[in-house]
């Protein structure tokens, strides 16, 4: 079954990932032929399983509400592409034609 | 000169011990064959040769304090963070980041006095099984170079291969580990999901990725494993349990263990030659009266594809995060919505943005049962069969690849052939089960062929055993070696 180009586009933009020339056209077909694969799963008797997200059985362990160090602001700020006055500085949420 | 390279880690310990060599010494012996064979292996995205040489000093002038690692050269797959030292995960995307913290598994190494010689190659964010999804450099198989050492840690398997480092980490997801230990010809291990802190470790998909050691022998294995393994309150899906002695018992090999192996094994496409050495390995078992039942292995079927829905879901959430804001590449963008898509783009390979979009799809309004809730209760199904099966037998017996190693670029245009690399080591995956490759035999093309251990929930000392009693069987170090093409010629007997 073949992905649309607007199937496509779909999940570009939910995954924020910009495909571009003939990588798009190419990634298009295998991503169709790799759901053709994974589609297989359908066929397998699953009857009374519940969903499992956990291999074992392990809960979670919880600890108090409590502050504890973290890392220094300037240590995380220095892998930043662009930051001032100790924020992440980023390009503007809204496009200018969107206002 | 005695061949400082040639020494296991303990036997490392004892020389230290004796003062018949420095750290400086062995370290330098390692430096000087990465600079003989790293160029036409390229295992390394880095060396730190002189880090590497101020690190050795100090520990000598401390002299053996009886840590496990003391003075122990070793690699680190580049999607373990290293403080202040660039790791990459092999992505544009990450090229030159710094993180400003150490994984908890590089902290247990420094801790236990092992030296830090490089970061190895994988194939971007650990996602493909032959290293050549990397976005920097191709690594390539110390015993033939025109083949893939497998991946995604192919990296840390061809510097352990090729004596460049004594040990090496790398991950495992859907057999990152297990796979390149086979195509390379060392030991490659992972442990019970848990079992190893994952602080530090660039998250693929959170619930299936486990740290793990690659390494010459199996008693080497153990002793790193033993480093790192262990409960850590920063990753909270680590079992509340220190690490488990995995030496104690080795020797005792396979003796009051049962083993199952696939009833059906000639009936999945592999190499006549994988075959062969399968069907060798259980003659020998049994004439070691070691008891052997045949079965339908869980999730042989079935865990391929729950893993690429699984893992892919996991991964386009895990990797949702490299978005140009707070670390690594940033496009130059008018707006924060086109610097996200042309980051992301730009920064990406093909193969991870094929995995983000399967991930992405699968989780998608309209598909998330018939895939991700679907994918679940196959691994419900996996798990339980996994566990009815340990009610039986102690360990599982199969071939780790269905193939010896293939040939570079062979594989690129076809994902499935590639995502089929993985068919036999996903279900441990899948189950969260500890499991171990270790060498076999060569093919008749000379390419090393691994066979693989699978045990029960939190069971690696009985696996160990078992891959103990492997290697006793096979006598794979003692017959073969990497010849003079290798670069550095014969080793002399270990």
């Amino acid at each position: 079954m073949p992905l649309t180009d607007q199937d496509l586009e779909h999940l570009e933009r939910l995954a924020r990932v910009k495909l571009s020339g003939e990588s798009r056209e190419k990634l298009r077909g295998q991503l169709a032929r790799i759901i053709e694969f994974v589609k297989q799963l359908q066929g397998i008797d699953t009857a009374g399983m519940e969903p499992r997200a956990r291999a074992a059985g392990l809960k979670p362990p919880l600890r108090g509400d409590e502050t504890k160090p973290c890392l220094p602001r300037e240590e995380v700020l220095a892998a930043s592409p662009d930051n001032r006055k100790g924020y992440f500085a980023v390009p503007p949420v809204i496009e200018a034609d969107e206002l | 000169m005695r061949d400082l390279v040639q020494y296991s880690i303990e036997g490392l310990g004892d020389i230290y011990r004796a003062r018949e060599a420095t750290v400086r010494e062995v370290v330098q012996a390692y430096l000087d064959t990465i600079e003989a064979r790293e160029p036409r292996i390229k295992a390394f995205l880095q060396v730190f040769a002189e880090r590497a040489l101020e690190e050795a000093s100090e520990l000598d002038a401390k002299g053996h304090d009886g840590r496990p690692l003391f003075g122990i050269p070793v690699a680190i797959k580049d999607n373990l963070c290293t403080r202040g030292i660039p790791t990459t995960c092999s992505s544009k995307i990450l090229a030159g980041y710094r993180p400003p913290y150490d994984a908890t598994v590089v902290e247990r190494l420094r801790a236990a006095g092992a030296v830090i010689i490089g970061k190895t190659n994988l194939d971007e964010f650990a996602m493909g099984s032959s290293c050549e999804n990397s976005a920097f450099q191709i690594t390539h198989n110390p015993w033939n170079e025109a083949y893939a050492p497998g991946g995604s840690s192919g990296g840390s398997a061809a510097a352990v291969a090729a004596d460049m480092a004594l040990a090496s980490l790398g991950s495992d997801t859907g057999g990152s580990i297990r796979q390149p230990a086979s195509l390379c010809g060392v030991v490659g291990l992972k442990g019970t999901y848990g079992r190893v802190s994952r602080y530090g470790l660039v998250a693929f998909a959170s619930s299936l990725d486990q740290i793990g050691p690659f390494a010459r022998d199996v008693r080497d294995c153990a002793l790193v494993m033993e480093a790192i393994a262990g409960h850590d309150v920063r990753d909270a899906t680590t079992i509340p349990a220190g690490a488990p002695d995995l030496r104690g018992g080795l020797e005792r090999g396979f003796k009051g263990m049962r083993v199952a192996v696939s009833a059906d094994l000639e009936t999945w496409e592999m190499d006549v030659s994988v075959k062969e050495v399968a069907a060798r390995t259980v003659d020998e078992l049994i004439r070691d009266s070691v008891p052997v039942t045949r079965v339908a292995l869980p999730g042989m079927e079935t865990s391929i594809a729950a893993y690429y829905i699984l893992a892919n879901a996991e991964a386009s959430s895990n990797l949702a995060r490299y978005d140009g804001v707070r670390y690594g590449l940033r496009s130059s963008s008018a707006s924060l919505a086109a610097m996200y898509d042309e980051t992301r783009g730009e920064g990406f390979g093909d193969e991870v943005k094929r995995r983000i979009l399967l991930g992405t799809y699968v989780l998608s309004s309209g598909y998330y049962d018939a895939y991700y809730a679907k994918a679940q209760q196959v691994k419900a199904l996996i798990c339980a069969q996994f566990e009815e099966l340990f009610k039986s037998c102690d360990l599982i017996l199969l071939p780790t690849s269905p193939t010896p190693a293939f040939k570079l670029g062979e594989r690129l245009e076809d994902p499935i052939a590639m995502y089929l690399s993985d068919i036999f080591t996903t279900p441990a995956n899948i189950a969260g089960l500890p499991a171990i490759s270790v060498p076999a035999e060569l093919s008749p093309e000379g390419l090393p062929i691994g066979m693989q251990l699978v045990a029960g929930w939190g069971e690696e000392e009985k696996l160990m055993r078992g891959a103990f009693g492997l290697e006793r069987m096979y006598r794979f170090r003692e017959q073969h070696v990497l010849g003079p093409k290798a670069g550095r010629g014969r080793h002399g007997d270990r």
